[in-house]
């Protein structure tokens, strides 16, 4: 057996992919490319890449990442009792000031002047992402594990209508992966960023408070 | 109206002057978000357009045919080379923890990319 695993995550482990869905796999201690890359079409293969090292400090430390993959991933490669042994063992921590306090931070950044004229795209990927993160680390502080960044955010921030998770969600998908559908950055009028904007702020103003540790 | 906004050109500058506290983590988050706001707001003010993605920015600013004004022609050709060196930054390579490579991509391109920005 070829040493180290292959993990899928994401929507496609989930089932909830559509055609332009990225195919998410974690490669632990290897960096050998997927099979199924060359026996049928996925979309594009994103790798996320951990050696041994990185993965038992992040297993160490109760990494959310890692429970995640965990959880919610199918193991394509690699020992399975291993693997099992592995998952039966991990603690998830319930800690995640610091990394709800970087995204509330870079939200607040992201805010600051008028980044969004002249790039209403990047701004809303930008935006979706660190938004995600942030409703899905203060949901796994109340021990909630959402993955799914439609539900986590609809989840952690009731205050999100549902025109502006979509907006967001098409904006990232638009960015960062080049076959989904186009959104053009004419279609997004002023009226609909101060919408957006509004609401991102008072989200990242609902989030958990931290005091600076 | 400047060509790019006050915020992101200051996240810029920062990481130009100190590349090695932009490679990595929170920052390395925010000089991403920089970098790709300011490449848009470049090409919007320059040359009229806002790309979809990075990948139809990079064709559009390839194109032989592109009219590029006299007074702009040099930060396009330091925005095409930025771009044709930004993989480091958006990479998930966990493997380097320094961010070496990140670093290398700020000196080589971000650098000379503010310096013309502060100029114009």
């Amino acid at each position: 057996m070829k040493p180290g695993f292959s993990v899928l995550i994401g929507s496609r482990a989930r089932h909830t992919h559509d055609r332009v869905s990225d195919t998410d796999v974690v490669r632990i201690g290897h960096k050998r490319r997927l099979k199924l890359e060359t026996q049928r079409p996925i979309g594009s293969v994103s790798y996320i890449d951990y050696d041994l090292v990185k993965f038992s400090d992040l297993y160490r430390r109760g990494s959310l990442f890692i429970y995640h993959v965990f959880s919610e991933g199918r193991l394509l490669e690699g020992d399975r009792n291993a693997w099992k042994r592995l998952k039966n063992n991990f603690r998830v921590s319930t800690n995640f000031r610091r990394e709800i306090s970087q995204n509330r931070k870079f939200l607040r950044w992201l805010h600051e002047g008028e980044k969004f004229k002249g790039a209403s795209i990047p701004y809303l990927a930008h935006a979706c992402r660190a938004l995600k993160n942030l409703a899905i680390f203060s949901l796994a502080e109340k021990r909630r594990y959402i993955f799914d960044k439609r539900t986590a955010l609809r989840r952690a921030f009731p205050a999100l209508t549902d025109e502006v998770i979509h907006l967001l969600i098409n904006a990232n998908n638009a960015f960062e992966r080049p076959q989904s559908n186009r959104l053009a950055a004419d279609d997004l009028s002023g009226d609909t960023m101060r919408l957006v904007r509004n609401q991102i702020a008072h989200a990242v103003r609902s989030a958990p408070q931290h005091a600076n540790r | 109206m400047p060509i790019v906004d006050e915020s992101t050109l200051a996240t810029l500058s920062s990481a130009a002057e100190a590349p090695t506290d932009y490679a990595v983590g929170a920052d390395r988050q925010e000089l991403k978000a920089a970098f790709d706001i300011a490449s848009s707001q470049i090409t919007k003010h320059a040359l009229g357009f806002e790309s979809q993605n990075r990948m139809m920015l990079r064709q559009k600013l390839n194109r032989a045919d592109l009219a590029v004004p006299d007074e702009f022609k040099k930060l396009i050709n330091l925005l095409r080379t930025a771009l044709a060196k930004a993989e480091p930054l958006y990479s998930s390579n966990v493997y380097d923890e320094e961010g070496t490579e990140v670093i290398e991509f700020i000196q080589a391109a971000v650098q000379p990319l503010v310096k013309c920005l502060q100029k114009i």
